[in-house]
């Protein structure tokens, strides 16, 4: 039990007034920097670097995980509200998230991925205590092909659970690999699909794609419906609390979130992306109301908010 | 897009027939691009950086073929009538921005994006929502390249609000001339 004695250690420091205080500026810092679209929280971290300088070493670190932390709500904000994600690990939160925005429930959306990253960070940090050893063990027994075998699975829930059609998730799921080869091989250094341009060298950005997807497409069908669709513009009305059906909807999917995500952010390559898209699909076959997915259902947001938290404290044990 | 409500059961789906070549197309180019790898250091292992491109080929070549068959077969749902004025407008928008922006920096081809898309929606007139635009991408700008050190693509008017902005500070602080990016 060494390791909940030094937590416990940890968490008296961190409950330091000064120290609490400068996670509070750090979140503050993280969740204004990264709103805006196309940040995402390693992008906060390294732009607000400077600020940290001038602190002892627990202060800077605390203020890290406040930026961090608060970089990545500030991507599901985004999503939930401008259906621009910040990142590609919240790139599902925008397809529920920003439903449920729509239909004036953008309140408890941006409640449920608050209150579901903080569950399932909570628990991954204390499940990253307890079995830390052995996630690491059962993570370097992947080896490639379970890998691929992953790889493919994630591609073909993606692509068989978004959309009504098969053939046309295909599509997209490989114009998506296409993007994806651009670039240099990080295998062998060879560039692929580059036309000789040094430009496309390094490859297209998840946050160009996204933008490019999300933002710009959404103002493309707005502008394109004219007269077809006058949207009004939805403030977030309503309460900002969860009902109590809210919550017993949640705390399932945020639990099941963060048993996706840990796993799959112990395993190299894995990351939080991978995590929330294979917590979508399961909360999608899970639930009792399949059809309010892709109109807005709460565990949409819920589940995959907690798998994209859960997945950093697991990355942490395996670095 | 060819979509009328008038179409009829038979005819196939014309968007859908050109979806078909695109993906035919982008599948030979890739096949194309990858052929033309140079034999590379790794051509000793069988799967090399070649594998994955054919792969994503094939596949796109089987994809075309399938939207092929659904668009003969009349299968894609129907469309919702899209009108082609304001896609126009806020393409139009970007790509001047595109052109404009290694000449005029971040501001001035931003606010031409601006400018376009709020065409798009109806609203003008274009002098006025250009300079909107110009003096909000401006203070985007500055508040990046100051707040954040994050220096967005600079022509000449970023960089006289720049130097001005600093001439101001060295005025009011009354003491020497400031370091340039402090």
């Amino acid at each position: 039990m060494d390791t909940f004695s030094a937590l416990g250690a940890g968490l008296s420091v961190a409950i330091e007034p000064m120290n609490l205080l400068f996670a509070l500026i750090g979140v503050t810092l993280g969740t204004a920097v990264g709103v805006l679209p196309g940040i995402g929280p390693a992008l906060t971290v390294a732009l607000l670097l400077p600020v940290t300088f001038k602190l002892d070493p627990a202060g800077s670190l605390i203020m890290f995980a406040g930026i961090y932390y608060g970089g990545m709500y500030g991507g599901s904000t985004t999503s939930i509200l401008l259906n621009t994600p910040g990142e590609s690990a919240s790139i599902v939160t925008a397809l529920e998230g920003n439903k449920m925005a729509r239909a004036g429930r953008g309140g408890a959306a941006l409640a449920t991925a608050a209150i579901g990253s903080f569950v399932a960070g909570t628990i991954a940090t204390i499940g990253l205590a307890l079995i830390a050893p052995w996630v690491v063990r059962f993570a370097l027994m992947m080896g490639p092909a379970e890998y691929f075998a992953l790889m493919v699975l994630a591609f073909a829930t993606v692509s068989a659970a978004f959309g009504d059609s098969t053939l046309r998730g295909i599509t997209a799921l490989f114009i998506g690999l296409t993007l994806g080869v651009v670039g240099i091989d990080l295998q062998t250094g060879q560039p692929r699909m580059t036309f000789g341009l040094l430009d496309l060298y390094d490859g297209i950005e998840v946050t160009t794609v996204a933008v490019a997807l999300f933002a710009i497409g959404e103002t493309l069908s707005v502008a394109a419906a004219g007269a077809r669709g006058v949207e009004k513009i939805e403030s977030v009305r309503g309460s900002l609390w969860m009902t109590a059906a809210d919550w017993s909807r949640s705390w399932k999917a945020w639990l099941r979130g963060t048993a996706v995500g840990f796993p799959i952010g112990a395993m190299p390559a894995g990351g939080a992306d991978i995590a929330s898209f294979l917590s979508y699909v399961t909360e999608r076959r899970l639930s009792k109301r399949p059809e309010e997915f892709g109109h807005g259902a709460i565990e949409g947001v819920a589940g995959p908010e907690a798998a994209n938290n859960a997945s950093p404290p697991a990355r942490w044990c395996r670095s | 897009m060819n979509d009328t409500p008038t179409r009829s059961e038979r005819r196939p789906d014309r968007a859908a027939l050109v979806i078909a070549a695109l993906l035919a197309g982008l599948a030979a180019l890739i096949a194309f691009n990858t052929h033309n790898l140079p034999e590379g250091i790794a051509s000793y292992s069988r799967v090399g950086p070649r594998a994955f491109p054919y792969a994503i080929a094939a596949w796109l070549g089987l994809i075309a073929l399938g939207t092929l068959v659904a668009a003969w077969r009349n299968e894609f749902p129907p469309r919702e009538k899209d009108e082609i004025q304001p896609i126009a407008w806020i393409v139009g928008g970007l790509v001047l921005q595109l052109v404009l922006i290694r000449y005029t920096g971040f501001a001035f081809a931003t606010g031409a994006v601006f400018a376009a898309t709020a065409m798009a929606f109806g609203r003008g007139p274009l002098w006025f929502t250009y300079a909107v635009g110009v003096v909000l991408a401006m203070t985007l700008w500055f508040a990046f390249a100051t707040g954040l050190n994050l220096v967005l693509p600079a022509g000449p008017p970023e960089r006289f609000v720049l130097d001005l902005f600093h001439a101001l500070i060295a005025m009011f602080s009354g003491g020497g001339p400031v370091p340039v990016g402090a």
